[in-house]
């Protein structure tokens, strides 16, 4: 005689009717179905217990802020366009600009801040005009006050930015900010 | 005019006039969104491959809605296979932050669910494989259902941890088919795909996965 395969006997225990009227003549593979019936009778007693209603909302914050720290998953720096390192390379300037701006102690007539400025120029002129809109637009903005204005810079952005600066662009970078501390008299 | 809108999630709208003498006067406009509730229930509308292409495209909140779907089955699925809410709790974050990492990778073949049950049986066996379950004590576990039957429960308790430990002693893949057909409820195919194996080969590793569990029960004492 020949017995039911295991895939065949699943299908009996799971409500299949294939194989029903061998299953009835034949004492062995009618024991196996029988234990198995017997062991999904265990199992199905073993419940999850519920935790606490508060831990799903706990599980999600955690999970959030875990992947808050994590790094972003988006396409690789050098998979980028040329023209995205160049967006990178003004919003890492505009960042520095931003930090390094209310450390200037000198007043803007004092001539090594116009030094300074000039060396920024070059710089600013070597970004061309998105550099202009954004330098304009920044110049008098309180640092301490944009916060409250929605802007601000998440952990570890200054650092991703600078990694995608081509080695030109974090050279013209150093010259900003030499440029920026000597105005500031640092 | 240099306009920009700033995503944000506050209350109220911010509009900043900047320029200098002797320059061109530039106003940048920086408006906050409208309050968070309109935008979490604008992204709860999603279905999954598009929360999953708005989490890609850089927003993270799209991120948080596909967690609150799915936090559940994860963590009971972590649950099955370490028996213990602290370490199910770790696993789950652990499943969800691959998942993120991964994300660029779910090609919308699956379903998300399948996708996440993936990483999560990918985890768990790595993680148990690492570490032997200890299962809680039965006092330490949260929200256990209460009966009018003290010692029926012990007893009940008492037989559910002998059928853990015995599972928890199934070779890798029989321990995950069990898990996923008994406890998840998940068809033969979705386990075949979330294993990378056929529908034969998980209804004979289901088949043999009681067998085994009937042998390790009856060899172990009482």
């Amino acid at each position: 005689m020949k017995h039911l395969s295991d895939e065949a006997l699943v299908d009996l225990l799971e409500g299949g009717t294939a194989g029903l009227d061998h299953v009835e003549t034949c004492v062995m593979c009618r024991g196996r179905v029988q234990t198995m019936r017997q062991m999904m009778g265990l199992l199905q007693d073993d419940r999850v217990p519920e935790p606490s209603p508060l831990f799903w909302a706990h599980l999600s914050e955690r999970i959030s802020r875990a992947v808050a720290e994590d790094t972003v998953p988006t396409r690789h720096w050098w998979t980028m366009p040329r023209w995205s390192w160049g967006l990178a390379a003004i919003a890492a300037i505009v960042i520095v600009v931003l930090i390094v701006g209310p450390m200037r102690t000198t007043p803007a007539s004092n001539t090594a801040a116009s030094d300074a400025t000039n060396d920024v120029s070059w710089a600013v002129a070597a970004a061309d005009e998105p550099w202009q809109i954004v330098e304009g637009a920044s110049d008098d903005l309180d640092v301490d006050a944009a916060p409250d204005a929605g802007i601000f810079v998440r952990p570890g952005s200054i650092d991703r930015e600078l990694l995608m600066l081509s080695d030109r662009e974090r050279s013209d970078l150093a010259r900003v900010i030499q440029a920026e501390l000597n105005g500031s008299g640092v | 005019m240099l306009t920009r809108i700033w995503a944000g999630t506050g209350s109220s709208n911010v509009a900043a006039a900047l320029g200098s003498p002797g320059r061109p006067e530039w106003t940048v406009t920086v408006v906050q969104n409208e309050p968070a509730p309109g935008r979490a229930d604008l992204l709860n509308d999603l279905d999954e491959r598009e929360l999953v292409r708005v989490c890609l495209a850089g927003q993270r909140e799209a991120f948080d809605v596909i967690v609150e779907r799915h936090r559940r089955p994860v963590y009971q699925l972590c649950y099955r296979f370490v028996s213990n809410h602290e370490d199910a709790s770790d696993l789950s974050q652990d499943v969800f932050l691959r998942a993120y990492r991964g994300l660029k990778g779910f090609k919308g073949q699956s379903s998300l669910g399948t996708w996440l049950y993936r990483i999560g049986v990918n985890v768990c066996l790595n993680r148990v494989g690492m570490k032997v379950p200890q299962t809680e004590p039965l006092d330490a576990r949260p929200h256990q259902a209460k009966g009018h039957d003290p010692a029926g429960a012990l007893l009940r308790n008492e037989r559910a941890a002998r059928v853990r430990a015995a599972i928890a002693q199934l070779p890798r893949k029989q321990r995950a088919t069990l898990i996923l057909r008994t406890y998840q409820e998940l068809s033969h195919q979705e386990i075949a795909e979330i294993l990378g194996s056929s529908v034969g080969a998980v209804k004979a590793n289901f088949f043999h996965a009681l067998g085994n569990l009937k042998k390790i029960l009856e060899s172990e004492p009482v």
